[in-house]
């Protein structure tokens, strides 16, 4: 739509001018026309910066308003696809965060990041029962707990084979 | 405590190479994985432009409900940056086998030493360096080449939605144009820019019909002599003015390129979202992905963002 913003003098010429904006403003609202909603929406735009003050200052407010309501509709339409497609949304990232925790896990277990953990704990675990033996006497008492150490440092040496095989 | 020695030796060898597998290849993730991360941050942009411009074109209520749906995108491309990452600590684990071997052989050593046993020699941790090698690429292999299938429904989910997205908001964009120009002089509460404006098109206005007088009587010094003195006060207006001009001017640019940005980030999605469909595919046939196109749109959305 062209208008000669210079041929337009008074009141009735402005509000005719707004007239036939509002008109494809509606058009293109009830077409569902990006493109002729940015058109409509320049020519309000257009409207507004032209218009004299003294002459048109209530058509302004009009012409505001219908730009307004054109944006807002087109943000409504946006907002409404958008919020459509949040829930799958947010259930595909929950799956996605799953895995990548479980791939997080494979990659542990292939650095054989647990076998190392158990083997480490283990070592410790016979150091101390190392040096416990080595403070024991020869009373009946000490002899028993020497003993048990012997045991279970024998319990870990069975059990060490068995660890290398987990693949954690 | 000699019994501990020779018996784990071989039985920890024998673990490590329980379970070697036919040989196939992690491929090399880095295309994937670059890619990823420029659609991440260009998703990221947009998620943190769009509520912005909806605030200064007056839609507050809007911007607010934006920025929460927005959100969720945000967490869909963190979820899946980290997947990315994830699959490429698989790819590293595959790449370092001998390195963790090496670790564990360490720790056997550490553990023979409490018992007071003879260390593995050089050569047997060596021979299981190697061998582990090997198994940690099949088991890399394997573990990547499950991953990605299993995540491939999510990931072709996310990317048809991301898609979906950025097709509403390239068309969105445009209609908030005119409401962002109106606002330059709207946002000015003291109306100095509004009046300014009114001013300035007044002032042209009358120089336009000044021209036309004189079209129709060349020479009038009267007419002419007006037209001088509108044309010293639109000079006079200039430099007040042309801002509010520049930065109308601005917002249409940088509109276009958030558009040309969101329509480059869709076609990346789509061969993204491609790429990851054959990966698992690519990885049992022992072959490298085709991620040639993948790259150069890589490359296109990095320029579109600057």
């Amino acid at each position: 739509m062209q208008i000669d913003w210079d041929g337009l003098n008074t009141f009735a010429d402005w509000s005719g001018a707004l007239d036939r904006i509002l008109a494809q403003a509606t058009e293109a609202l009830q077409a569902g026309d990006a493109a002729q909603r940015v058109e409509a929406s320049e020519l309000l735009l257009e409207f507004v910066r032209n218009s004299p003050d003294a002459t048109a200052a209530q058509l302004e407010v009009i012409a505001k308003a219908a730009m307004d309501d054109l944006a807002g509709k087109a943000v409504g339409e946006a907002l409404a696809s958008l919020s459509a497609r949040t829930a799958e949304l947010a259930l595909h990232s929950k799956v996605i965060n799953a895995i990548a925790e479980d791939n997080e896990l494979k990659a542990r277990s292939i650095r054989l990041d647990k076998a190392r953990q158990v083997i480490d704990a283990t070592a410790g675990i016979v150091v101390t029962l190392t040096e416990l033996r080595q403070t024991l006497r020869d009373s009946a008492d000490d002899l028993a707990v020497a003993a048990k150490i012997d045991r279970a440092v024998k319990a870990i040496h069975d059990l060490v084979p068995f660890v290398m095989k987990v693949k954690g | 405590m000699s019994w501990i020695s020779n018996g784990l030796r071989t039985t920890a060898a024998a673990a490590l190479l329980a379970g070697l597998l036919p040989g196939c290849a992690v491929p090399d993730l880095q295309p994937f994985a670059d890619s990823t991360a420029l659609i991440h941050r260009a998703v990221l942009a947009t998620d943190t432009d769009i509520p912005a411009w909806l605030e200064d074109a007056g839609q507050h209520e809007q911007a607010a409900a934006f920025a929460q749906h927005l959100a969720v995108r945000t967490q869909a491309m963190n979820a899946v940056l980290g997947y990315s990452e994830s699959l490429a600590h698989i790819t590293a684990a595959g790449q370092s086998g001998a390195q963790s071997a090496g670790a564990v052989a360490d720790s056997l050593n550490g553990l023979l030493g409490a018992v007071k046993a003879a260390p593995l020699a050089g050569g047997a941790v060596s021979s299981l360096a190697t061998a582990y090698d090997a198994i940690a690429q099949v088991r890399a292999a394997s573990a990547f080449a499950d991953a990605v299938q299993q995540a491939d429904p999510a990931i072709q989910g996310i990317a048809r939605i991301l898609q979906e997205d950025l097709k509403s908001q390239e068309s969105l964009l445009p209609q908030l144009v005119p409401l962002l120009k109106l606002s330059v002089v709207e946002r000015d509460r003291s109306g100095h820019l509004a009046g300014l404006e009114s001013y300035r098109l007044a002032l042209e206005r009358r120089r336009r019909s000044i021209e036309k007088q004189l079209a129709a009587t060349p020479g009038d010094p009267a007419l002419i002599r007006e037209s001088q003195d509108v044309a010293l006060l639109i000079e006079q207006t200039r430099d007040r003015y042309e801002p509010v001009l520049a930065e109308r001017r601005e917002i249409e640019a940088q509109v276009r390129r958030q558009v040309e940005l969101m329509r480059r980030t869709r076609q990346a999605l789509i061969e993204w979202a491609a790429v990851h469909a054959g990966l698992a595919g690519a990885v049992r046939a022992g072959l490298r992905p085709n991620t040639a196109v993948l790259t150069s749109m890589a490359v296109q959305l990095l320029s579109a963002g600057k």
